[in-house]
């Protein structure tokens, strides 16, 4: 083959890297905004009234896909068309997209599932938005982590 | 117990979480025992929202709304699952309870009157009384229809109503096993499990009580739940005092201890029965901030039963003019 020569190995492993970063926290970001969707939606149908409570703690918890894209993007940055990238490079690129993947991934579940009781607690206390939008945001913290972790990696390249 | 990651009943719990604050607080209950008339505490039911809405509910007719209320709670369960036969196992003691009273109404040439029918049930409890008619019993359940098929049987042989009771208690308690086995459910398992105990341990004391030979508590024991009946027959064999620490190590020394020692007193299982539904409350209670599984469902729908039970109740004795301090002798603990 010989499209995949010896000098493509580098900016293939990028763009494996690259996609690895998004679609990982994707899913996990689908998964937990889908089932927080429902329980907002399960609120809404007995009182409308907390629409704004419930849809910023749905929305929580996709943070995680909007970090792997912006994780991807910057990985995707790294190849030149035209230039192939050299193995190491490539390497570290793919290395860069996996903190962001796995710790993506998790923490949006884990987010999603604070999210959904904090939209239980609203159901049953009006006031309690903010609480359960501190609440989730510790799980967010751990994503910011592995967004900085994975930019600093792509530094290295 | 494990936590179930299933994420089907997400609306469904959310919706209950909202619905639950409507539910009965001890507060309520208080004004509705405190009510200086039964039209008083019926309103208390009325602004808690139970019913239907727009339909005029008077004081005879309490026993309907209460039923209506549970219906209410399991249309919205129906409405909103995603496998509704999940459920069953909820519903089936009316199916089996409206069976006994068609059969007994038969057997005793009396008519079938429809307050006597519980509903929600699997089978409606008109159908069921036509396909009984009709000796047809291939609509029912399977388990159903044989348990139909053997009470009749018996009947025939020994005219004695009792063996339709006994016969169909077993049969009601098995099905509810072998559905809820299905759903792989820890708690439900604990629940379904805790029902054939209490339901044994009950059939026990009554026994004890009334001072009948071993083999009559052998014909009343149910199978399943967590002990076998040799442990039933050990426990027969001691006194009253005995019995509570010989269940030490189970779940129920404490329900067992204090329910003897009101046994003791007044000579009724009355105590006994309160103490199971606040165990039955306490277990409830353990799921009640679940965000997943088919757990919180369950419960609510318990919940909701263990509070009609209290409304009941409280309506029985306001109708009957009972003392107040009688009626909240008797209350359940609240879910709420």
């Amino acid at each position: 083959m010989e499209f995949f020569s010896e000098q493509l190995v580098g900016t293939v492993l990028a763009v494996i890297g690259a996609a690895f970063a998004f679609i990982i926290p994707g899913i996990g970001s689908s998964k937990a905004v889908g089932a927080a969707g429902q329980s907002a939606a399960g609120v809404l149908s007995e009182d409308p009234t907390k629409f704004v409570s419930v849809m910023v703690l749905e929305a929580l918890p996709s943070t995680q896909a909007i970090y792997g894209f912006v994780i991807a993007f910057l990985i995707v940055g790294k190849i030149v068309v035209g230039e192939a990238l050299d193995f190491g490079s490539g390497l570290i690129l793919f290395l860069a997209g996996l903190p962001m993947g796995i710790v993506g991934y998790v923490s949006a579940l884990w987010q999603g599932r604070v999210s959904i009781s904090g939209i239980n607690m609203v159901a049953k206390q009006g006031g309690g938005m903010i609480q359960g939008v501190i609440l989730a945001l510790m799980v967010e913290m751990f994503a910011i982590l592995a967004l900085i972790v994975s930019f600093q990696i792509i530094g290295k390249a | 117990m494990k936590e179930s990651t299933d994420t089907r009943y997400v609306y469904t719990i959310s919706r209950i979480r909202v619905i639950e604050q409507k539910m009965l607080s001890p507060a309520m209950l208080e004004r509705m025992i405190e009510a200086g008339t039964p039209e008083e505490a019926l309103k208390v039911l009325h602004d808690a929202g139970y019913g239907y809405a727009g339909e005029g509910y008077s004081v005879g007719d309490y026993e309907r709304l209460l039923s209506e209320e549970q219906e209410k709670v399991y249309r919205l369960l129906m409405e909103t699952v995603p496998d509704t036969r999940e459920f069953d196992f909820l519903i089936i003691k009316n199916d089996y309870h409206n069976l006994k009273v068609c059969l007994k109404a038969e057997f005793s040439d009396q008519a079938v009157e429809d307050a006597y029918l519980l509903s929600p049930s699997l089978v409606p409890g008109k159908q069921l009384m036509d396909l009984l008619r009709e000796r047809n019993f291939s609509g029912l359940p399977a388990p159903m229809a044989e348990s139909a098929a053997e009470s009749i049987e018996a009947f025939t042989k020994m005219q004695d109503p009792q063996v339709i009771d006994l016969i169909l208690d077993k049969a009601h308690y098995g099905h509810m096993l072998m559905l809820s086995d299905g759903l792989g459910s820890e708690f439900v398992s604990k629940l379904v499990n805790a029902l054939v105990d209490l339901t044994n341990l009950k059939m026990l004391l009554r026994a004890k009580l009334i001072k009948k030979p071993r083999g009559f508590l052998e014909s009343l024991l149910i199978e399943g739940g967590s002990f076998d009946k040799e442990f039933y027959h050990k426990l027969f064999e001691l006194g009253y005092d005995q019995i509570a620490s010989a269940c030490v190590d189970t779940e129920y020394y404490r329900l067992l201890t204090e329910s003897i020692n009101a046994l003791k007193l007044s000579g009724s299982l009355a105590g006994f029965e309160k103490l199971c539904d606040n165990y039955l409350v306490d277990v409830l209670k353990t799921v009640k901030y679940a965000i997943f599984g088919i757990e919180p469902l369950v419960a609510y729908y318990l919940a909701k039963e263990l509070e009609i039970k209290n409304v009941r109740i409280i309506m029985v004795g306001k109708i009957n003019g009972l003392a107040q301090y009688a009626i909240r002798e008797r209350l359940r603990e609240t879910y709420v």
